[in-house]
């Protein structure tokens, strides 16, 4: 087994070749993987702004006949749709970004540069989010059980601080969530990036 | 070209021969062995500064990396096949093998079988006794004693040798 194995290496010594223009590939590929991942998150995330927009603009349709119900959802959707306007563009040039024909530089940049508008925009997105389910639950719960809570104001007071309340206590899990999310993944795609920039100079 | 670049491929080029087998008894599949050939290449890139010739020789650093790498690989290798990129071609590419013998081809390829059919620990012992280590050696590269190394040494040699036995008995080798 071993004379076996000596030959195999004999023939291996012949006919094994080192393909080094594949190398610089080789962490490149780990940071773009870690980037898209960071990215589909981001898109998805878009996506679903676009379908909230498209609930609230039904719902309001739906209430037309009850102003302070259609209005307040109304607006809550056109916040809806400014968010998704803005990760629409935010994304975009990095989907259509052909990675491979990238400078690594350039490459390094781009995500440095999506880490910061995407951490920025954590905390509108959560105030959107807020906001839009501050207005759009108040109308399910007329649709659902013909509770209007705008009819007392103790009601509609109590709700608001409620509301208030969940901001307060969820806003420091969400940049915690967005911290983790682009922070540290596309500080680790920016770092493989590093690695081919060295390897490459 | 920086001195770790050149260092690197001088590094690979040397080496290639065990990188190729281990990666070919570790995995089966052409596109799992090509991730596991990135993840190696990886982690030697990133460990290469931290090499230290006073502490170990190369090829045994070599040989450690490449089978802790090959044998996390393996668990972990459904949750990489959903989230890896990839790529059509190999690093390490085997050229040119025209001329080589069809007999010593299909011996080979049954070695390959028997050894991927052990598990993760006996396959990198045999390897290392294939590639000529002494069990000493064979012991301080997976953490396991002198005559431990010895006497799964032994064992999977007789695996081996009844395998063999079997086949060339019936003929298909």
């Amino acid at each position: 087994m071993q004379d076996l194995w000596a030959d195999h290496g004999k023939q291996l010594e012949k006919n094994l070749r080192l393909n080094e223009a594949l190398l610089r590939r080789l962490n490149l590929d780990k940071a773009v993987d870690e980037f898209r991942e960071v990215l589909a998150v981001s898109v998805h995330g878009r996506n679903m702004a676009f379908i909230y927009f498209l609930t609230s603009s039904g719902l309001a349709f739906f209430m037309k006949s009850e102003p302070d119900f259609s209005i307040t959802v109304f607006l809550g959707g056109l916040c809806m749709l400014g968010s998704f306007v803005y990760h629409l563009k935010n994304t975009r040039k990095f989907t259509q970004l052909n990675v491979y024909d990238t400078p690594v530089l350039a490459l390094q940049k781009a995500i440095n540069g999506f880490k910061i508008s995407s951490i920025s925009a954590g905390k509108y997105d959560f105030g959107i989010v807020a906001v839009w389910l501050a207005t759009i639950i108040p109308a399910m719960l007329k649709l659902a059980v013909q509770k209007d809570i705008y009819e007392s104001p103790l009601h509609a007071g109590l709700y608001f601080l409620a509301v208030i309340l969940f901001i307060l206590l969820l806003y420091p899990f969400n940049l915690r969530m967005y911290q983790r999310i682009y922070g540290e993944k596309l500080s680790k795609a920016a770092g493989l990036l590093d690695e081919v920039s060295q390897f490459e100079h | 070209m920086t001195e770790k670049k050149e260092k690197f491929i001088e590094v690979l080029k040397d080496h290639k021969k065990i990188l190729f087998k281990i990666i070919n008894v570790y995995c089966r599949d052409p596109e799992d062995q090509r991730d596991l050939e990135q993840e190696i290449l990886i982690q030697i890139w990133k460990a290469l500064d931290s090499f230290d010739e006073s502490k170990s020789k190369l090829s045994t650093w070599i040989y450690r990396i490449a089978l802790n790498v090959s044998i996390s690989h393996y668990r972990k290798d459904h949750k990489r096949k959903e989230r890896t990129i990839a790529i059509d071609e190999s690093i390490l590419e085997v050229v040119d093998t025209n001329g080589s013998d069809p007999a010593l081809e299909n011996h080979i390829s049954f070695l390959y079988d028997c050894i991927r059919a052990l598990d993760n620990l006996n396959k990198a012992v045999i390897i290392l006794h294939l590639e000529g280590k002494s069990y000493q050696e064979i012991g301080e590269l997976l953490g396991i004693s002198e005559s431990n190394a010895g006497t799964k040494i032994n064992r999977i040699r007789k695996i081996l040798k009844e395998q063999f036995k079997l086949k060339l008995k019936y003929g298909i080798i």
